[in-house]
């Protein structure tokens, strides 16, 4: 008995296995056709997906802005409409990137810069949904700010602490630790959001659906985003199931900004919740109160 | 140990999804109709919070019994306090309301309700948490009554609106 030759290539290396099994050799050479078929349609199924899932939400982005410009509500969400305007340019360059093969280097600093942009983009938002319970006073509004600003910088604060303990004891693991400032902010995002809805439940005040919209998506696409991280520094799932996942949570945010955007609202507008006629009966109301 | 980070942040994101998900469903099923405003005895409230009449329980009772005396007019003024800022809520819609009216003047005028509202929503909420500091320890701190007089401000402000409504 010599020492058998080392296989050459997968399809002798199974055809080896095969003889050993007593299979012949012509099943065996379609068994081994047929799995790098099924193995190639899977690839090419995954690109397909991965690509849909890269298109579709700027596609669905611009009809967001186009049912925005429509019913003039750009004018209310400045800090919206424009973070739609960035993300569908930013797609644009960075898909005529890719179309192009231009180097990788290129292509991460141009994505990098967009994700520093979506981030400041969306803290933006978050300081609008903020503002919209007091739109019209300017002095108010100054207030709102300055209590965004205090609680951002105690939530981030608490949000480096949080990060830092969580990769502290397998900071060995981590493939890029330079994304726990990404992490940081994100995790600072969902305390912010958590922030305007118990600011509104403070004041007494009912959301508007669109603000509402706004917040849910953000919020899904932040909220996620951490757990994503880990899944691929910690290679708990496979990285391309993890992109997908992260790509496939982008897509339902915009499907719950367009719904948002398209569903009729309960209130005509946001200032008109009690009629004239009501807010007179309630000042008289009021009136007898106090001088009864 | 590798999967701990893992699980501590798949945890608080189902928190926090879940506690995105219980507001939204919370905001989709409040109507937006504010009830109606509640009366609030303001010169009960005044006296709860009056210096002098805490000096004069001071120097009349014993520490023990001041300190429960003290605690039991703390939480009555806890009460009114909460009263005030839901009515002070209701007011921020009501200015909000009148902000929008077409004549610039009671638009400004609905602005200031919603201003002063604001401003007595919070001071309320500080109050409430001075409030309960000074349940811990009653013979040093007391509160103050300058809040019923942000009331009647804003609600004299607010009352002194359906003449401009009429207009």
């Amino acid at each position: 008995m010599g020492i058998r030759p080392q296989p050459a290539t997968a399809e002798s290396a199974y055809c080896s296995l095969c003889t050993a099994s007593k299979i012949p050799l012509e099943r065996c050479r379609t068994r081994v056709y047929i799995s790098e078929t099924v193995a190639l349609r899977r690839m090419i199924s995954l690109h397909l997906i991965k690509f849909y899932l890269w298109v579709a939400p700027h596609v669905l982005l611009a009809v967001v802005a186009a049912v925005m410009l429509r019913s003039r509500r750009y004018r209310e969400f400045p800090v919206f409409f424009s973070y739609l305007l960035f993300e569908i340019l930013q797609f644009c360059i960075l898909f005529l990137m890719d179309r192009l093969e231009w180097q990788v280097s290129s292509y991460k600093e141009v994505d990098l810069l967009g994700r520093a942009g979506s981030i400041a983009f969306r803290f933006g938002m978050i300081q609008e949904m903020l503002e919209a319970s007091v739109a019209r006073c300017a002095p108010l509004r100054q207030t709102i700010a300055r209590m965004l600003r205090c609680a951002a910088a105690v939530l981030a604060l608490l949000a480096l602490v949080f990060i830092g303990s969580v990769y502290s004891w397998s900071f060995r693991e981590m493939i890029v630790p330079a994304y726990a400032i990404d992490q940081t902010l994100n995790i600072l995002q969902c305390g912010l959001l958590a922030f305007v809805f118990l600011w509104h439940r403070f004041l007494g005040l009912k959301m508007r659906d669109f603000v509402v919209g706004i917040a849910l998506g953000i919020g899904l696409v932040a909220g996620l985003e951490p757990l994503l991280h880990a899944l691929k520094d910690f290679r708990a799932l496979d990285p391309h199931v993890v992109d997908l996942l992260r790509m496939g949570a982008y897509h339902v945010s915009v499907l719950i900004w367009l719904y948002f955007a398209i569903v009729q609202e309960a209130f005509p507008s946001d200032s008109a919740v009690v009629s004239f006629p009501d807010a007179r009966k309630w000042a008289v109301e009021l009136g007898r109160f106090l001088w009864s | 140990m590798v999967m701990i980070p893992v699980i501590v942040l798949a945890t608080a994101a189902v928190a926090f999804l879940l506690f995105l998900s219980y507001q939204v469903w919370w905001q989709s099923s409040t109507t937006g109709e504010i009830e109606n405003l509640s009366p609030v005895d303001l010169e009960a409230f005044r006296n709860l919070t009056d210096p002098e009449e805490v000096h004069f329980l001071r120097v009349n009772l014993s520490p023990k019994e001041f300190r429960r005396i003290q605690r039991m007019r703390l939480r009555a003024a806890g009460a009114y306090l909460s009263v005030i800022s839901q009515n002070a809520g209701r007011l921020v819609v009501i200015g909000r309301s009148v902000s929008a009216h077409p004549d610039a003047e009671t638009a400004a005028a609905g602005l200031d309700v919603v201003h002063r509202a604001f401003q007595l929503k919070l001071w309320c909420a500080l109050s409430l948490l001075k409030l309960n500091v000074t349940m811990i320890c009653p013979t040093l701190l007391s509160p103050s009554s300058r809040i019923a007089d942000r009331y009647l401000d804003v609600s004299s402000l607010t009352a002194s609106l359906p003449k401009k409504l009429a207009a």
